[in-house]
């Protein structure tokens, strides 16, 4: 065996297509890089983990890492495919809603190592008497999404080591009971990423302000005089969701 | 092919009798509120790779007060596979935001192609010493050298698996890997002891002492001192960095400071971390002995 076939059929040991490399030994980095691999997806998914427990959750990330397998020397890469992967697997037979939590536990995530972007207050002076003249303009590092679930209280209840015990998961029981979904948000405060449900009106102004309308196209041309607005702007500005104006030329 | 000792600078030097330790985002709040009382910290490259973060930040401010040392555990430089564009574009982008005393990584391999498709290892993978695996690695140090345009430092690995054919021992293959990339070395006392252990040598203190002895002590940059955790009945010493570095280790550091001089050395600890406190204090005990073999050198030289 040459050098390129030994390392080709190691790393094909590593991923569970051989059983036996012929090395004393194989077993070690077999077993290390596992856990590894289990450690990584523990920490990027941590809701999945709470909701599964550690033993299903191992089971599950192992089942990724020999399909999926590692393709990036960054650990904090591996998993990235996580949530879209799970849709086809056996668990989300049970846990349907599976996929959607781990697609938010990974936009904590990215959010979190995004270049989340500071207000420019001074930008806001743009808005002049002419709204179709200026836009506003949204945090490049903020994610938001749509879900059949209750995602948000699902995410929410289960920072609690006794998820049972909070509001929120019995809100997302009853949600879950009716069918009902919900919209979240997920920005960041400091350094961490935080996920909170929206509603419809919101989200659909969030996904028409990343297209880049004026305040007028986006908010009507009265918009300035309505309570409901400003209030809503400095919500949105204080989460650093909406970071400033601009000019439209 | 290797040999381009001319055109990779080497960063200017901390004093040889430095003492880092890693940091590690459980003490990220304690060297935020006190400067570490350490001459430098060790940081794993892959782990600052991001964009932003909590933890790019804090590199940010750290890296200000107290010099940083970048060791990388995923490049892979015995792979037969060259290291990825992408890899080595993420790792100039830090390079150039820390400016760091050093950049490592290991003598091992993790990229490999499998129904042609590249793929990650995601750990230290064992090389066997041939000749092949030297040109392999000489071509990965040099493209890694001169994609960052800078001297790094290669580390001796742990090895759980014994390959039926060596062309070199693993002394003389780092010696050769040096001569024609003009990188440098770390020396991981740990890993060498390891080694000794789990292949079952008569003296490991011996192996030790001889392995150092045919090293280019010239090309050695940085020590690494850890612990390690035997496992399944003691069959094996695993080099899990997970407690603090044995008595033999701290022999073995003393003699080797005294068989090549003080070294920046750096305390490893990964995993079942101490608290910030306990890790300086491991610090503090390599300190001690590299005085002790400074004040011994002092104490021979002429009047």
């Amino acid at each position: 065996m040459n050098l390129s076939e030994y390392q080709s059929q190691f790393l094909a040991f590593l991923f569970g297509d051989i059983k036996n490399p012929g090395l004393p030994n194989s077993d070690v980095y077999r077993f290390g890089v596992e856990a590894k691999a289990v450690r990584a997806l523990e920490h990027s998914y941590p809701t999945v983990k709470a909701l599964l427990g550690p033993s299903a959750f191992e089971e599950l990330a192992l089942d990724y890492f020999r399909v999926i397998r590692k393709q990036s020397g960054d650990w904090s890469d591996f998993g990235w495919g996580f949530p879209s992967w799970i849709i086809s697997h056996r668990i989300s037979d049970r846990a349907p809603y599976l996929s959607d939590v781990a697609r938010l536990d990974n936009y904590v995530g990215r959010v979190e190592r995004s270049q989340y972007q500071e207000v420019d207050f001074q930008s806001f002076s743009a808005i002049g008497e002419d709204l179709s003249t200026c836009r506003l303009i949204l945090n490049s590092g903020l994610e938001f999404f749509r879900s059949v679930y209750p995602i948000a209280s699902i995410w929410e209840a289960h920072k609690s080591h006794t998820p049972q015990d909070t509001l929120s998961f019995a809100q997302a029981k009853r949600m879950i009971a009716k069918g009902r979904g919900q919209n979240v948000l997920v920005y960041r405060s400091g350094w961490r990423g935080m996920a909170e449900a929206i509603s419809e009106k919101d989200i659909a102004l969030l996904e028409r302000l990343r297209k880049q309308p004026s305040i007028a196209e986006a908010f009507g041309e009265g918009v300035l005089d309505e309570t409901n607005f400003t209030g809503w702007l400095q919500d949105m500005i204080s989460k650093r969701v909406i970071v400033g104006a601009r000019t439209i030329h | 092919m290797g040999n381009r000792q001319d055109n990779v600078p080497a960063k200017p030097e901390l004093a040889s009798s430095t003492v880092g330790v890693g940091l590690r985002p459980d003490h990220y709040q304690d060297v935020l509120e006190h400067t570490p009382s350490v001459d430098f910290l060790e940081v794993h490259s892959e782990n600052f790779f991001a964009e932003a973060g909590i933890a790019v930040d804090v590199l940010k401010e750290v890296s200000a007060s107290t010099p940083i040392s970048l060791h990388g555990t995923s490049a892979g430089l015995g792979s037969v596979e060259a290291i990825p564009d992408d890899y080595l574009k993420r790792l100039k982008r830090l390079v150039d935001r820390v400016d760091p005393i050093l950049v490592s990584d290991h003598l091992c391999f993790t990229w490999a192609r499998i129904g042609g498709r590249l793929f990650h290892g995601g750990d230290l993978l064992p090389i066997p010493y041939t000749e092949d695996s030297l040109r392999h690695a000489a071509n990965n140090i040099d493209r890694m050298q001169q994609a960052l345009g800078r001297q790094i430092a290669v580390e001796n690995v742990c090895a759980y698996i014994e390959f039926d054919h060596n062309d070199f021992d693993e002394a003389a293959f780092l010696n050769e890997i040096v001569a024609r990339t003009g990188c440098g070395l770390i020396l991981d006392i740990n890993n060498v002891m390891v080694n000794a252990r789990n292949a079952r040598v008569g003296d490991p203190a011996d192996f030790v002492d001889d392995y150092v002895a045919s090293l280019d002590h010239s090309a050695i940059a940085e020590i690494h001192l850890a612990g390690s955790t035997p496992v399944d009945r003691e069959e094996l010493l695993i080099d899990d960095h997970a407690c603090p570095v044995p008595e033999a280790g701290w022999h073995a550091y003393g003699r080797v400071l005294r068989k090549i001089g003080p070294r920046p050395t750096l305390i490893e600890w990964d995993n079942n971390l101490p608290s910030w406190r306990e890790l300086q204090g491991e610090a503090i005990k390599a300190r001690k002995a590299q005085r002790r073999v400074l004040n011994r050198e002092r104490s021979h030289e002429p009047v």
